[in-house]
């Protein structure tokens, strides 16, 4: 049967129609799925960010900002997750701090999204899986995958290339829409240099003593397992840092520096432009690699990569890799335990700064259990203590 | 900036509009069959650029 050209135009525009319609609520569904947050007995009061500036008022980047505090004199620190959403090591700790934490001695806060534009979409080209889960007793949980800049539909265009303020480096144009390059920000920015302006008023506001970003690197990258710091925030890295790999880590964590000439990033703008000490931790995450296989949720979740692997083997990267991988387990647990061992140092510096959390789960606990155990159920807890991210 | 970024962004939809409208009209007037084919998969990126769905 021959089709008549008429025929041939109708079923190629519904094929392509279907096929748009198909892609179209792939990337809507993605875009208007609500992360629940379940206020843990810790959580005295939930914020959004505009209410330390009006930068970032209307935007979606006006995250929530959870305040645990223990109405006793002490620090406070701020954890920061979801600075590069592709990175879910860093929004699943800060979760669990929200979800777990109950402060005996000063105040903590949380940011779970800090660029919550670029958990709404994934890397252009590099088929990443929307979204990812973690088992729990009661059920799963799932989380939106992200992308590591914004979204071009919140930031566009870029430009040539990226000037940042206030030092006049010159950066890549994407990272204009990079939250760890936007950073000390500015109030008439684009969105990304909004939120960090937003975020370094928050600081100054909140008299914030110590801040952690928190963050997953590639295992090629040299800055790999390890805490990047603040010449203010020596003490506590270094500290931390031989604390942890003496008796937790199997895998150490370093510490280093933050270059003073390289601009844009937490560890060096937040400690230059406030009174904060400046810190961020690293962990592996394989899927970031590029000599990856296949990138789906499994590899994300439980970062076993053969290909990554046969790296390993040949001396090519530079944090070790063998069949077990870098779970979630051992990634978030990594983190909890550099933040909690942080505040621990912190107490023996400065008391009158300590910040005393209990109900936090341990290293261990958290690498035999699971990270799901700690997560609480949405669908049993009250609407009043249910956000969403 | 945030004013020259949004006269951009709105200057860039009024061009995809064009070239899904010039595209669609193309694949209207075209007797090739193939041709008419590739029209429609040429669609699909400026119709969802136009929706602001990607």
């Amino acid at each position: 049967m021959k089709l008549s050209l008429k025929n041939v135009k109708i079923i190629a525009f519904l094929g392509a129609a279907l096929c748009a319609a198909f892609a179209g609520w792939q990337f809507y569904e993605h875009r208007v799925y609500k992360e629940p947050v379940v206020l843990g007995p810790g959580v005295t009061e939930v914020r959004k960010l505009s209410d330390y500036s009006p930068a970032v008022k209307g935007t979606v980047n006006d995250c929530n900002v959870y305040i645990l505090d223990s109405g006793k004199p002490g620090g406070t620190a701020l954890l920061i997750g979801g600075t590069h959403p592709e990175e879910p090591a860093a929004n699943l700790s800060t979760l669990l701090f929200v979800e777990n934490a109950v402060p005996e001695s000063g105040r903590l806060l949380v940011i779970n999204r800090a660029n919550t534009s670029a958990s709404l979409c994934t890397r252009m080209g590099e088929a990443y899986p929307r979204f990812y889960s973690v088992e729990t007793p009661w059920g799963k949980r799932t989380w939106r995958m992200g992308d590591r800049c914004a979204s071009p539909l919140h930031s566009w265009p870029d430009p040539e290339v990226y000037i940042h303020y206030p030092s006049g480096q010159n950066l890549a144009y994407m990272d204009i829409r990079n939250l760890n390059r936007a950073w000390p920000g500015r109030e008439n920015g684009l969105i990304v240099e909004r939120t960090t302006y937003a975020m370094m008023e928050l600081i100054r506001k909140e008299k914030v003593d110590l801040v952690l970003d928190y963050h997953e690197a590639e295992l090629e990258y040299p800055v790999e397992n390890t805490i990047v710091v603040h010449e203010n925030a020596q003490t506590v890295g270094a500290m931390t840092s031989m604390m942890l790999t003496s008796a937790t880590f199997p895998v150490p964590i370093g510490m280093e520096f933050s270059p003073k000439m390289l601009h844009g990033l937490s560890h060096r703008e937040i400690g230059d432009h406030s009174q904060a000490m400046s810190l961020l931790a690293e962990v592996a995450e394989p899927m970031l690699d590029r000599i990856r296989g296949i990138t789906d949720e499994e590899l994300l979740m439980s970062g076993k990569d053969r290909f990554v692997m046969k790296a390993g083997e040949h001396k090519l990267l530079y944090a070790p890799m063998d069949e077990k991988g870098w779970p979630i387990e051992i990634r978030v647990g990594r983190h909890v335990t550099t933040f909690m061992t942080m505040l621990q140092v912190l107490a023996q510096m400065d008391p009158s700064k300590a910040i005393v959390l209990k109900d936090v789960p341990d290293y261990n606990s958290m690498v035999e259990k699971g990270i799901g155990s700690y997560f609480r159920n949405p669908g049993e807890a009250p609407e009043n203590r249910i956000y969403y991210d | 900036m945030m004013t020259i970024n949004t006269a951009i962004s709105l200057l860039y939809y009024g061009i995809s509009l064009f070239f899904l409208a010039m595209v669609f009209r193309n694949f209207l007037k075209t007797k090739d069959p193939q041709e008419a084919i590739l029209y429609c998969l040429i669609l699909i990126p400026f119709a969802l650029r136009v929706l602001r769905i990607k």
